[in-house]
């Protein structure tokens, strides 16, 4: 008996070691809840660690909780402050807290030892239009004592600074003296200051920005979109550029442009839209000193729409920051807004999503991440050359499948930087992997690539290489904003390709036009909208077999969508909304919609305030079809249930 | 002193000669437009809108409560007031010398305390005026009740039945004015004279607070003058249970009619813009004959749409209508014989004010009603008519608004019932927003919201605490935090300004003054903030606490430093000292007493047309301690 057992798993380790055996993200990260009472709305704003080991967090509510022995199952809650108004911010100091409300930076502290706060001492009152959008965020501490604060645009169908220094990044002294630094920020929902009291800040997807990304902001700097720069003309404003001096629609990408307007910041990371996140939040370096893993001096960077976390790792080439971004880990309860770390290396995880939605279905939720001690085979960092890239691993590979050209594609493309929101890719390009070399001790392999492109990121995939005891890759595809090389000139050689990326892209059931067959017009005409918090405005709809049918679809959010009617059954469109996740960069130039036997007809994706009509008959056959918005991270949610019902 | 009470009789005088609301050499910047039309105001002045007056019943120019002697009053000669102090020989009751059917009404009172009086309409059916100040649960008897009826015949112990406590005690302080707004259905009889519809109060409203509302009366209410029913009767005020004062009386009798709606026909478009284009140059969608004016009739729920109704309205008589046309996040038109009354085309809110007035002959009246839904996923108008004895009513369907709102389920309200709690939020204070606003509701009922960027109380209530869920329903797209309960408003300028000489206008922003700095607030144990300010260089601390034995806010503001500063205390159309050295302010009409004033000296100042309670604080140490009571 026993020596079958042994030949069978001898069998099976070596059938895994042949084809690489696969693990998951929580072999090695694990995903702990911070129980809530129920009683509590915890919708995360800010998180911050005090000199007692306890969590601090701010809620949406107003309130700041005080959480004891947060790291246990079962905290005890004690409520600190409350009636302020959205604080999206915590910092601790000094056996005091510090938070930015939608109006003023406040100073929290307990004079008489009870746990609740009696002093809410006003450090500055800025100015507020009344629109909702006007978020303030922060605040965090730099080396000389004052606080950085980063403030949202008002929202009036497109962002506008209608208030001051709305769209910039502010310093606040602890007696409450301001100075702004830096402008052109749209929705900066996180920033970090690292050990050099160097500023980065993230950005989501919107007007000016073509997706998601992270800026190293210096004093100056403008980030890009012009609306904060209505301030540039204020006595202590850093920068002088003008509203007028940016071009609506250049055809540039942001790193071209930049190379025309001095002030102008390009990116340091670019997280490619739908595919790392879509609502890019906050981030923290990993400075546990190898406590929390192989990602020491690393970023991780949260999304509140798609409930992840990502890898960041930076280098800075020519003073210039940049780097790549990987996928970490997924899965969280609710959407992402705040990470801070714990005192036992664990990091803590703020989340809400009221309003706006995410994939992790909770409406708020505190969660924390633990290293399990077992180091996962990845792509551990990803560093420039002037002609490929260098990798590192986490492990040693396995040097024989790393030494295969084929193992590895890097394909490079761009965005627009453009007044319109958020932006396709463009200029999509293959490059050509020309030479690879394996490291000897085979921690790292150096490529060589023709086809880098500066101002482009390079997406790049490994395929089929494992490490040397048999992993795979838990994540094998990495993204690097290329905005500078060593030694300043790209030694990689240009292709030759057309790089004006997809042409017309024909895709047949999105019909448009009314069917030259339809003589008598349509039978029905529907009208489908959209609600807050990735919806459609309706839930339900009943239609009759055979019926023609005319529908206009209103995006009246603020986010991209589009509409797809999907074949009967449940699993139809649940595998619709997983191929639509699957189809990465080319998703957008096929509007998110699989070429599949499962669609029946779909609009294309629908910029805000937009409006498409399609046109397609009810099938036959009665039972529940489905509606779905098959933008990625919507589809499990924004659906419409149909009821065919057979003709009367 | 003298001087001060004389100068205030005469103002005084002056605003109560006059036939409109508003004082003849108040400054007004624009015309303010009111979406009703005028009211008939009893002046009070002269008798011949009364029967004979009883001696119990005098006019006066000034009145106000004796608070040491229970149901006094004290006047001054003069007009615009009557008063009824009754005693043993003289208790008679006030009749108005004209009958009424439908009516709608408009008085401010003053009870003294312990007081009790009534207005019984058609002589038969009593809306209650008492002191019911401090009353925790309001019964039938209380202010603004429908008194009980009464039939010794149903035995001892039962002889009171129906009546209607008031939905919240809304009542003031013994010696405040009170404004009360009551909308009465008479009862309706068939040719034969038998009663087929029950005499109705439609709303009655105290001090800004609905408190009856629909309530039908089954026959005349106790002590009614009258034993019958009959379509009319006069109006009377009560004077044989104690002291009332009476002021800007003033009414509308309605007959019952409406302006009814014929030949309808609806154009249906597509709404491609904001602002309206020429209609004519469209083809319609549909159209169709319809038979009312509903935003319902939209036939694509989502899709903008514009509608057009035209037709003809029916009018019973002759005189001046008032429309009044509100829309929910769209725009459109009200054409009336060719005039364009209302213009709303563009964005508006059920908020913007869209009334307009024309003269109109009996018979009909061609109009043309215009409704831009240019967003899709916003639907609802409402329009309604008022006309010469024709009570404002709708032309719209109940449906029309339906889709305005939000659902019950949906409300977030905190409550302060144990503790006292905070809340940020942004607050509408007269009509604009303002963003750096707190409110405090403490255990004792009684809730305050303060302005922290222009260091200014601006409102107090009394009830539940806060209605949160303009800041907490999905975006809270508002993020405004509304009162729950009966409120008292206040200037909401900043209390405090550095003004040397003391003259000028008062400044409208604290913070538009040099050297002001707002420095938050500090909880004391009970947990109730005081306000920290710097203006220059002396230090101010605001803190207020509500009474505990009745409904009134507690003031103590320190002072220290050495800038000198006034603090104006309130505004109003007028502002009179009492003998007791209680100041009355008018015409929110509050009470403000003073503590220990040491050698600080309250004055009253003019400036716009309004009365200003002011105090200047010189440099050093002072505190300052005044309660708000109302």
């Amino acid at each position: 008996m026993k020596s079958i057992y042994k030949i069978v798993i001898a069998f099976v380790f070596l059938l895994n070691g042949a084809f690489g055996f696969a693990q998951k993200e929580s072999d090695f990260y694990k995903i702990v809840d911070v129980p809530v009472p129920e009683e509590i709305l915890l919708e995360v704003g800010g998180l911050a660690l005090t000199d007692d080991d306890q969590l601090g967090v701010s809620t949406r509510r107003g309130e700041v909780w005080l959480i004891d022995k947060p790291y246990s199952q079962k905290p005890i809650y004690k409520r600190y402050a409350q009636g302020l108004h959205e604080p999206l911010g915590l910092a601790y100091r000094d056996g005091s807290f510090y938070t930015a409300q939608r109006g003023e930076l406040t100073r929290l502290e307990d004079t008489n030892s009870d746990d609740e706060a009696d002093v809410y001492k006003t450090i500055y009152s800025w100015p507020l239009s009344g629109n909702y959008h006007e978020y303030s965020y922060g605040p965090k501490f730099l080396k000389n004592g004052n606080m950085l604060l980063t403030l949202n645009l008002s929202w009036i169908d497109h962002g506008a600074s209608l208030a001051k220094w709305r769209g910039w990044l502010v310093e606040i002294t602890p007696d409450g003296e301001l100075t702004p630094i830096a402008t052109g920020l749209r929705s900066p929902s996180g920033f970090q200051i690292n050990g050099n009291d160097e500023v980065f800040y993230t950005e989501n997807q919107g007007d000016w920005v073509g997706s998601g990304r992270m800026t190293h902001l210096e004093k100056g700097d403008f980030a890009g979109n012009p609306e904060g720069l209505v301030w540039s003309g204020e006595p202590n404003s850093p920068l002088s550029l003008k509203m007028e001096d940016v071009e609506r629609d250049s055809g540039l990408s942001l790193y071209e442009y930049s190379k025309k307007i001095p002030a102008l910041k390009a990116p340091a990371i670019w997280f490619p839209h739908t595919i790392l996140g879509i609502a890019t939040s906050d981030l923290i370096y990993d400075t546990s000193g190898g406590k929390f893993g192989p990602f020491e001096g690393q970023l991780f960077v949260g999304d509140q729409g798609h409930s992840i976390i990502t890898r960041v790792f930076m280098e800075k080439v020519n003073g210039v920051y940049q780097g790549a971004v990987f996928p970490f880990v997924e899965g969280f309860s609710s959407g992402i807004l705040r990470m801070v770390w714990g005192s036992d290396n664990s990091m803590f995880v703020g989340m809400t999503s009221r309003g706006w939605g995410s994939t992790g279905k909770e409406l708020f939720g505190l969660q924390r991440l633990v290293w399990t001690g077992k180091t996962p085979f990845e792509i551990k960092t990803m560093k420039a050359q002037d002609d490929g890239f260098e990798l590192e691993f986490t492990k040693p590979i396995n040097k024989k499948l790393a030494a295969d050209l084929s193992n590895y594609q890097i394909t490079s493309f761009n965005y627009k930087y453009h007044y319109n929101y958020g932006s396709p890719i463009v200029g999509q390009q293959k490059a050509l992997i020309q030479k690879v070399e394996v490291s000897e001790d085979g921690l790292s392999v150096r490529l060589t690539v023709h086809g880098m492109r500066m101002g482009f990121v390079h997406q790049l995939k490994v395929n089929g290489v494992t490490s040397g005891g048999g992993e795979k890759l838990l994540h094998n595809t990495g993204y690097y904003t290329l905005n500078e090389v060593p030694g300043g000139a790209l030694k990689s050689p240009s292709l030759e390709i057309n790089t004006e990326g997809a042409s017309a892209i024909v895709q047949e059931k999105r019909v448009h036009e009314m069917p030259l067959t339809w003589t008598k017009g349509a039978d029905q005409e529907l009208v489908i909208g959209t609600k807050p918090g990735l919806k459609y405005d309706i839930e339900e709809l009943t239609l009759e077999a055979g019926k023609k049918i005319e529908l206009t679809f209103n995006n009246n959010d603020d986010m991209l969508h589009n509409l797809v009617v999907t074949q009967k059954g449940i699993e139809s469109v649940n595998q619709v909304v997983d191929m639509a996740l699957q189809m990465g960069l080319d998703g957008a130039d096929y509007n998110y919609v699989p070429d599949s036997d499962l669609v029946i007809v779909h609009t294309g994706i629908l910029e805000p305030r937009t409006s498409q009509k399609i046109y397609f008959e009810v099938p036959s056959d009665p039972g529940i079809y489905w509606i779905v918005c098959t933008f990625p991270g919507h589809g499990d949610v924004m659906r419409i249930k149909v009821t065919v019902m057979a003709n009367s | 002193m003298k001087k001060i009470i004389i100068s205030l009789l005469f103002l005084v005088f002056f605003s109560a000669c006059s036939d409109k609301n508003e004082r003849a050499d108040a400054p007004l910047d624009k015309e303010v437009l009111l979406p009703f039309l005028p009211f008939n105001t009893i002046a009070l002045d002269q008798t011949t809108d009364f029967k004979e007056i009883p001696e119990n019943w005098n006019m006066a120019g000034t009145v106000y409560a004796d608070m040491s002697n229970e149901k006094t009053l004290v006047m001054a000669e003069g007009k615009g007031i009557l008063v009824n102090m009754p005693n043993d020989q003289n208790k008679g009751h006030l009749f108005t010398a004209f009958d009424h059917g439908d009516m709608e009404l408009e008085v401010d009172v003053m009870m003294p305390q312990g007081s009790n009086s009534g207005l019984y309409f058609q002589g038969r059916y009593e809306v209650q005026l008492l002191d019911s100040w401090g009353v925790k649960n309001p019964q039938h008897l209380d202010m603004g009740g429908i008194y009980h009826r009464w039939d010794d015949a149903r035995g001892k112990g039962n002889e009171g039945y129906e009546g209607s406590a008031p939905k919240i005690n809304a009542a003031k302080a013994p010696g405040l004015w009170q404004h009360l707004k009551i909308v009465f259905h008479a009862p309706r009889f068939d040719e034969e004279g038998n009663k087929i519809k029950n005499a109705k109060f439609e709303e009655v409203w105290l001090n800004g607070v609905l408190i009856q509302e629909n309530l039908e009366v089954t026959g005349p209410t106790r002590s009614s003058a009258f034993e019958d029913e009959k379509p009319k009767g006069p109006l009377m005020v009560q004077g044989d249970h104690g002291a009332v004062a009476l002021k800007n009386l003033k009414y509308k009798l309605y007959k019952g009619e409406n302006v009814q709606l014929k030949d309808m026909t609806l154009r249906e478009y597509p709404s491609d813009s904001v602002m309206l284009v020429n209609l004519d140059s469209l083809t319609p969608l549909r159209e169709l004959a319809v038979d009312t004016v509903s935003a319902e009739m939209v036939s694509a729920k989502r899709d903008p749409r514009l509608l057009r109704f035209s037709g003809k309205m029916l009018i019973p008589q002759a005189g001046d209508y008032l429309f009044d046309y509100r829309i929910h996040d769209g725009g459109g038109l009200l054409i009336v014989e060719n005039d364009t009354l209302i213009n709303l085309d563009g964005d508006y809110t059920l908020d913007s004010l869209g009334v307009g007035t024309k003269q109109l002959k009996a018979g009909e009246v061609p109009f043309e009603l215009i409704y831009n839904k240019h967003r899709g996923w916003r639907q609802g108008f409402s329009l309604e008519v008022e006309g010469p004895g024709i009570q404002k009513h709708a032309l719209h369907t109940p449906g029309s608004l339906s889709r305005a709102g939000h659902l019950p389920a949906d409300v977030i309200m905190v409550n302060a019932t144990e503790d006292v709690t905070l809340q940020r939020s942004f607050w509408i204070h007269k009509g604009k927003k303002r963003t750096h606003c707190i409110s405090v509701g403490t255990p004792q009922g009684i809730h305050y919201t303060y302005d922290l960027d222009k260091a200014a109380l601006l409102q107090v209530w009394n009830g539940s605490f806060f209605d949160a869920t303009e800041m907490w329903l999905d975006r809270g797209e508002k993020q405004l935090g509304l009162p729950a309960g009966f409120t008292v408003s206040f200037h909401g300028d900043a209390q405090f300004a550095n003004m040397p000489d003391g003259s000028g206008p008062w400044p409208e922003f604290a913070s538009a003054q040099e050297g002001f700095k707002a420095g938050g607030y500090i909880l004391n144990d009970a947990g109730l903030p005081a306000f920290h300010y710097k203006i220059g260089t002396t230090d101010i601390t605001d803190a207020l606490k509500p009474s505990s034995d009745m409904r009134a806010l507690e003031r103590s503001i320190r002072f220290n430093g050495n800038t000198g500063l006034a603090h104006k205390l309130a505004e109003g159309n007028q502002i009179e000292v009492l003998p007791d050295g209680t100041y009355i302010v008018n015409d929110e009409s509050y009470f403000i007493k003073f503590g220990d004033l040491d050698d600080l000296k309250p004055q009253v100042r003019q400036s716009n047309g309004k009365d200003e309670l002011v105090v200047n604080v010189p440099t050093g140490t002072h505190t300052l301690n005044y309660t708000i009571i109302w």
